[in-house]
Formats: C-alpha cells, structure tokens, sequence
C-alpha cells in the first residue's frame, strides 16, 4: 500500500503565554488516504483550524507555538523539510480554500492577475497569455458562464458565490494532491453553498484529489465526506465512515453534537448540556477504520 | 392562518411598506410593497437569502431609518419615521453579534442598567438588584454583572444580549440572527431560552434568519422573502411540507441535512419543484 496523501500521528500543539503553556491539540492521530475526502469536525476552539494551518506549515513558524507529533504528506516527514521545501509544496501539492472567498482574494488585482501569480507557483516562467489560457479553461471547469469578463474583474465586482468558484478554481489550478477546505461557504447563502459544494466535490472526484474538509455544519458534512473525525478540545473523540457516524454516533459528544442540530422536519429543540464530563470519554473507532499501523 | 388577526388586533402591521435607497445614482429597490401583520404572542420567522430585504424589514420596524412608502402600526397605533422614547422601549432588538453589540469598556452590568436609566424603568436604588434578577431570568449568575464582556462565552453574551432586550419590558423582540454566530450546542440552549421566555412572558417575536432548519423549530409562521418581496407568508406546518413557491422549495431543497427522514423531505419537495417546473 501506498503512503497516504496526509497521514498526522499524535500531534500536539501548545501555545506559551504568560500564563504558562496553553495546550491547544492533545495529541491527533489522522489520515487521508490519496483521493479521499475527509472531515474534521468540530465546534470553535477545538483545533480544527490550527490542526490545517500545521499541515501547510504555517504554525510551526510562530515563535510562542510548540508543535510535535508527526505530520507526514505524501511519505515525506514534513518536520524534516527545509523552510524552502515546504514553502515548494504550498500552492502546487497542496492548496487551501479559506471561508470568506471575497476577503482571501486580493482587492487591488484583477483575477488575471491572481490567477497568473498561482499558475506561476506551479508552472514557472509561465506566460501571461498562456496562464490566460488556462485560467479560462479552469474557470470553465467551475461552471463559470463567462470567464473572459471574471478574469477581467476585481474581486468585489463579483458575488460572493462567484469569488468562491474563482478560489475552487484557483486551488485546483496547479493539481494539487491534497485541498484544504476551511469551512468553505459558511459565509454564503444556503442555495449558494449547496452549489459550491456539488461543484468542489465533482471536481475533486475528477481530479483525485484529497480533501481535508473542516467544517462545525454537520449537514454540510454528511453532504460532502466520505468518512469523518470529531474533535473536541484538541482530542479526536470519534471517527468512521460518515453514514455509519451518523446512523450510530457512540460517542457521547459526537450524539451530543448531532441532537443540537435542529431538524427541518421539526421535533423542536432538545435538552441538551453544552459542556459534560462525558465529553471527554476515550475515542471511539469503528473496526476497520483505525489509524494505519496501529492497532485497532 | 388569518383569522387570529381579525378577532384580536395584530400587535404590528404593516402596510405596503416599501424602501428605496439611492446608491452611486442608482436606485434599488431594498424591500418592495411588503404588508403583512404580527399577532400578539406569535413568533413571526422572516427568512430569505442575503439581498432578500429581511434586514431592512427589521430596520424599518426599529426605526432605525424610514420606510419610503406604506405604513407601520403598532397595537393599532401609526409609528411616526422618527420615533420617540416610549416607541424605541417598546421594541427591542436582539443583534446577531453579541460581542459588537456589548461595549466592551463597560461591566455587563452596566450596559443592562443603561436600558434601564434611560427609560426610567424602577426606582434607581433598586437598579442594581433589577440587573442581578434580568441576569438570573436568563440563566446567569447575578455577579455576572461586574465582568467584562470579553470575560463571557458567545452563549453567554449572547444571554446578556437577550437580558437587555427584555429589561426594558417591551412586547415585541427584533431577533435578528440571533443564534447564527454560536456552536450547535450553544444554539441548541440559546433558542431554548428564547422559546420559554416567549411562553412565560406572552412575548412576540420577529425572528430575522437564513436558517431554515431552526426556524422550523421555533416559529409560528414563515414570511419567505426574495429581493425585496414577500413571496410567501404561512403557517411554519405549511411552509415545510406543503411549500407554495417554487422559491421556497429551492430555500429548503438547499438546506445541509443530518438524518435520513429529513433528506427525504427535501427530495420530496424538490421533486414536486421538478413537476412544476
């Protein structure tokens, strides 16, 4: 077997402060096998989002930040890499689409220009007409009905949803063989989020491309992964195939979790506590789906 | 669905109410001769997509800026474009972030003991203790009072926020968005609260979302709005199982679901979309 596109093995992640350390992640094992698409859920403050920003590397910069564990993307140890290696892989092998499309592109530059820049990233020396070219392909690619006039745009010309095709766009330009997904439409409208998430599913269907899909919508996430992590407080409480995860959830937060949501067939709201001790029983794995080269 | 409003009279109305703004020259059509009333003790949703009006409805109806045409009535009385004390008391607004609408140099405390100078609401010695009881009645401690707003969990400020609209006794509770920034959990005990204090205090609420899923759980009625007209307005029943327009079917059809019985409801509902199409 092949080594996983990402594979984290007890990661931990503090944060010194005045008040001492401030421990964020208590030690993460994952994996995401090569065209897989998985989700990391989970509420605010439980890590999911520093859990991305150490893949693509951008935590381990951060002088107050202590991180370890093993983070290894496509067989390669990524703590083992040169600053210069790693800065090579962003933007080519893997990619990142944050949650507000309109405020992660720049305001003073046309999308031609934009995208030239990341065509760069994985093509150097590319030429202007060419990237051209293949921005209008690619754009074509996210049901774009006129790319020509996008390209010729600055970002706040365009809706929201459009801008969110030009980031999907954009992040797959280059073929990346993992697409982080930061809670993607979260700041779009319903009917345009449902959209963005067919089309980023399709297109990573076609691509082979592996997702790490961190989300707090259960909905969005049952629409959109093949199997799923819950985390809480920096420790994965629950994993599995999402239809299993979500026809049996067996961890007490993760059913938590589930009942909150309010259901569109009614039911009203249910009593549930918002913080319990059971929260934090040990993690639940369904046979089969275990860590590689682990037990269990 | 309109007969509660004939036998007693709707606690507010509104009347083809419109609003025009004028932007770079250009004039858009914000909300478009929109009427429909509010029954007393009923949680009225208003939903719709971003640019559907929904917010400016709610503007309007806090006089937070004039309606260009139309009229609204509140308890049967006309609510002047300028509106003076005793109407802003009487409706209060319930913003969607609780940590920009608290300010935050001031106590939590404070900021609810500010509604009630301003209104001259209980003698002035008894202030202090009115705050301590406002916090309890929405499930916080009273001593919550002397904290900072930082201090506080986005549930709990969002409860702060809930004490201040409530201090003022009002009738009529703007929400707008109310739980859209909290965790599930949180939202889950948020709109709990909300739902109980509409009971116990025969409160009215309308209910500004783009979340369908909660609405089904907590309002009366649905007014669906899309850019700038009502498009449909019925019971919350109604709206989830036998929607009327073809808008409102795309509205629930995009809803993320989480159990099986609730992704056949959408099918169902985007197949008869289909049919009509």
């Amino acid at each position: 077997m092949s080594a996983p596109t990402l594979l984290i093995r007890d990661l931990k992640l503090g944060f010194r402060s005045y008040a001492g350390m401030l421990e964020v992640l208590h030690g993460i094992s994952l994996h995401i096998a090569k065209g897989e698409r998985v989700a990391l859920v989970g509420e605010s403050g439980s890590g999911k989002s520093v859990t991305a920003r150490i893949v693509l590397g951008l935590i381990q910069s951060l002088r107050s930040a202590r991180v370890s564990g093993l983070v290894e993307f496509e067989g390669r140890d990524l703590a083992k890499l040169s600053e210069r290696e790693r800065h090579a892989l962003r933007g080519t092998r893997m990619s990142m689409i944050f949650q507000d499309p309109t405020s992660s592109l720049n305001p003073v530059y046309t999308i031609a220009t934009q995208f030239h820049e990341v065509l760069l990233r994985g093509s150097p020396g590319i030429s202007q007409a060419e990237a051209r070219r293949r921005a209008v392909a690619a754009l074509d690619d996210v049901a774009i009905s006129e790319p020509e006039r996008v390209l010729d745009s600055y970002p706040f010309q365009l809706s929201g949803g459009m801008n969110q095709r030009v980031m999907i766009a954009m992040a797959l330009a280059n073929e990346p063989s993992l697409l982080i997904a930061d809670e993607p439409g979260t700041a779009l409208d319903v009917t345009v989020q449902a959209q963005t998430l067919t089309l980023m599913r399709d297109l990573t269907e076609r691509h082979h491309t592996a997702v790490l899909f961190i989300s707090h919508n259960l909905g969005v996430v049952r629409e959109f992964a093949d199997r799923l992590y819950v985390i809480y407080k920096g420790r994965i409480v629950e994993q599995g195939p999402t239809a299993a995860l979500f026809d049996d959830p067996r961890h007490p937060y993760t059913r938590a979790l589930l009942q909150a949501v309010p259901r569109i067939t009614g039911g009203g709201i249910p009593e549930i506590e918002d913080a319990s001790e059971a929260y934090f029983a040990p993690l639940v794995v369904r046979e089969g789906f275990g860590e590689p080269g682990r037990a269990g | 669905m309109r007969e509660p409003s004939r036998v007693t009279r709707p606690l507010l109305s509104l009347r083809s109410v419109s609003k025009t703004f004028t932007t770079a020259g250009r004039m858009v059509r914000a909300v478009d001769d929109v009427s429909f009333d509010v029954a007393k003790g009923e949680c009225l949703a208003i939903v719709g997509e971003s640019g559907s009006g929904k917010s400016t409805v709610a503007h309007m109806i806090l006089g937070i800026y004039p309606q260009s045409a139309g009229e609204i009535l509140l308890d049967g009385s006309l609510l002047p474009a300028r509106r003076a004390l005793i109407h802003r008391r009487a409706i209060q607004l319930v913003q969607q972030n609780p940590l920009s609408s608290l300010n935050p140099k001031r106590s939590i405390g404070a900021s609810l003991r500010l509604a009630l100078d301003v209104h001259g609401i209980g003698e002035r010695s008894a202030r202090w203790d009115r705050v301590g009881q406002l916090l309890e009645e929405v499930g916080l401690p009273a001593d919550f009072r002397s904290r900072a707003p930082s201090t506080l969990s986005g549930g709990q400020r969002q409860r702060v926020a809930i004490a201040r609209a409530l201090a003022c006794q009002s009738e009529l509770v703007v929400l707008d968005e109310p739980t859209s920034a909290l965790d599930v959990l949180v939202q889950a005990r948020v709109l709990k609260l909300l739902n109980e204090l509409r009971a116990q205090r025969g409160l009215t609420y309308v209910f500004i979302t783009h979340d369908l899923s909660v609405v089904r759980n907590v309002a009366t009625r649905v007014a669906v709005f899309e850019k700038g007209r009502l498009v449909e307005l019925s019971p919350t029943e109604t709206v989830f199982t036998n929607p009327k327009h073809p808008y409102t079917r795309r509205l629930i059809g995009a809803v993320p679901v989480v159990t099986a019985q609730e992704a056949e409801l959408r099918g169902r509902l985007m197949e008869k979309s289909n049919a009509s199409a």
